[in-house]
């Protein structure tokens, strides 16, 4: 029985081990690469919404349910906090949208959203990523709750976000996103 | 398969075919799901392209040295572990070297496993053929895929974007056509195509 079965596996069991070996191997020279990856395109990214801000310090911090959420305190030369970087996520209207929020340290002004991930329908959806609308999130005011207007003048800071064309739900999850996020953040910087 | 085998030199024999005859995309129509994905423009298509090429040659390769020793009722299994290991190899090497590409190409990467065409090379050409042959028979499918690729990119970025590799190239005023970019473009692009290659190159 254990001899049969020996010699009907023997040669995919090395196969298995070999193959197994050789992603190790892969998996040990390249992770430190992709990882930086990640790493550089997370700090270009809060770099250009956080201009004034030469560093940034990594916090953590723990909801009531115990879920971990990260933040990124961007300090200037001496050490003072000049805004908050944090991650807001949501679903959009194909894919979850993972984007990157600066507000100041008052967290009174949005400094603008960064996108770091989304799959929303090319031509509808993924003009998202263009300034036209992703730049009504700079400067606006944050007191109260955003909302979504189908119409109105883009270029007026004000805490109604005009949707896209033909992309209500994305422009909604959007603001969506952005809204909890920045409960959650007035929650932490409260404590 | 061979039924015009030329005998002195089978290699070339089966790089040739690869290439046009038995087009994987044109001719076969196998590898479709990507065909029809990431053709919205040239650089993943290009991308997707090159990385199949390795993987097929990889396997084919690698499931040529073994053909020996795989049981006939283990070889499907054998073929998909070979597979498998390199496709996650090109997807660690493109998240390492070419994050920008693998983050647009997202799961088509690591869904070249389930390409058929790379276990239908190891099922037709490296489980019945020496390395050599099989070496270079991946060298021309892959080829032959990539071209159809990039076929199907170049008309859906030119229409689309007015932009081959990211340059814009169309006269001002030119109205990208939205559709191309979506799926319906993909398979209005591939209808079109294949209607085209065989109208003109069907054998009489």
């Amino acid at each position: 029985m254990i001899r049969k079965f020996i010699q009907q596996s023997w040669f995919a069991l090395v196969a298995m081990a070999i193959f197994g070996m050789s992603l190790a191997a892969v998996d040990g020279q390249l992770k430190e690469t992709i990882e930086g990856n990640a790493l550089k395109k997370l700090s270009d990214q809060m770099r250009l919404l956080l201009p004034e801000a030469k560093t940034f310090d990594k916090k953590s911090s723990r909801d009531a349910q115990g879920v971990e959420y990260i933040y990124y305190a961007g300090n200037d030369e001496s050490g003072q906090v000049v805004g908050y970087v944090f991650e807001a996520r949501g679903s959009g209207f194909a894919d979850v949208i993972v984007l990157l929020v600066a507000a100041d340290a008052s967290m009174s002004t949005l400094k603008g959203l960064a996108i770091l991930q989304t799959n929303e329908t090319p031509g509808f959806g993924d003009k998202m990523k263009d300034d036209a609308f992703k730049g009504q999130f700079l400067d606006c005011p944050i007191g109260e709750k955003l909302t979504v207007a189908k119409t109105g003048d883009r270029m007026v800071k004000d805490r109604e976000i005009v949707a896209i064309s033909g992309a209500t739900i994305t422009s909604e999850a959007v603001v969506k996103a952005v809204n909890e996020a920045i409960e959650r953040m007035r929650g932490i910087i409260g404590k | 398969m061979a039924n015009n085998a030329v005998p002195k030199k089978p290699a070339a024999g089966f790089f040739i075919r690869g290439l046009w005859e038995e087009s994987p995309v044109f001719r076969q129509l196998i590898g479709m799901c990507p065909t029809l994905a990431v053709t919205a423009q040239l650089k993943p298509a290009i991308t997707m392209g090159a990385s199949v090429i390795f993987v097929l040659i990889c396997s084919n390769v690698v499931v040529s040295l073994m053909r020996k020793l795989v049981q006939g009722h283990l070889r499907l299994l054998m073929f998909t572990m070979t597979i498998a290991t390199f496709v996650t190899i090109a997807d660690y090497l493109l998240k390492a070297y070419l994050p920008e590409m693998s983050e647009k190409l997202g799961a088509y990467v690591p869904l070249i496993i389930v390409n058929c065409l790379i276990i239908g090379r190891a099922e037709a050409c490296a489980n019945r053929q020496g390395v050599w042959i099989s070496f270079w028979d991946g060298w021309g499918q892959g080829i032959g895929y990539t071209i159809g690729l990039a076929a199907m990119a170049t008309i859906r970025e030119l229409l689309a974007d007015g932009a081959i590799w990211g340059h814009p190239v169309m006269w001002d005023g030119f109205v990208n056509w939205n559709v191309m970019k979506l799926p319906a473009g993909a398979f209005l692009t591939l209808g079109i195509l294949l209607g085209l290659s065989n109208h003109f190159l069907r054998k009489k």
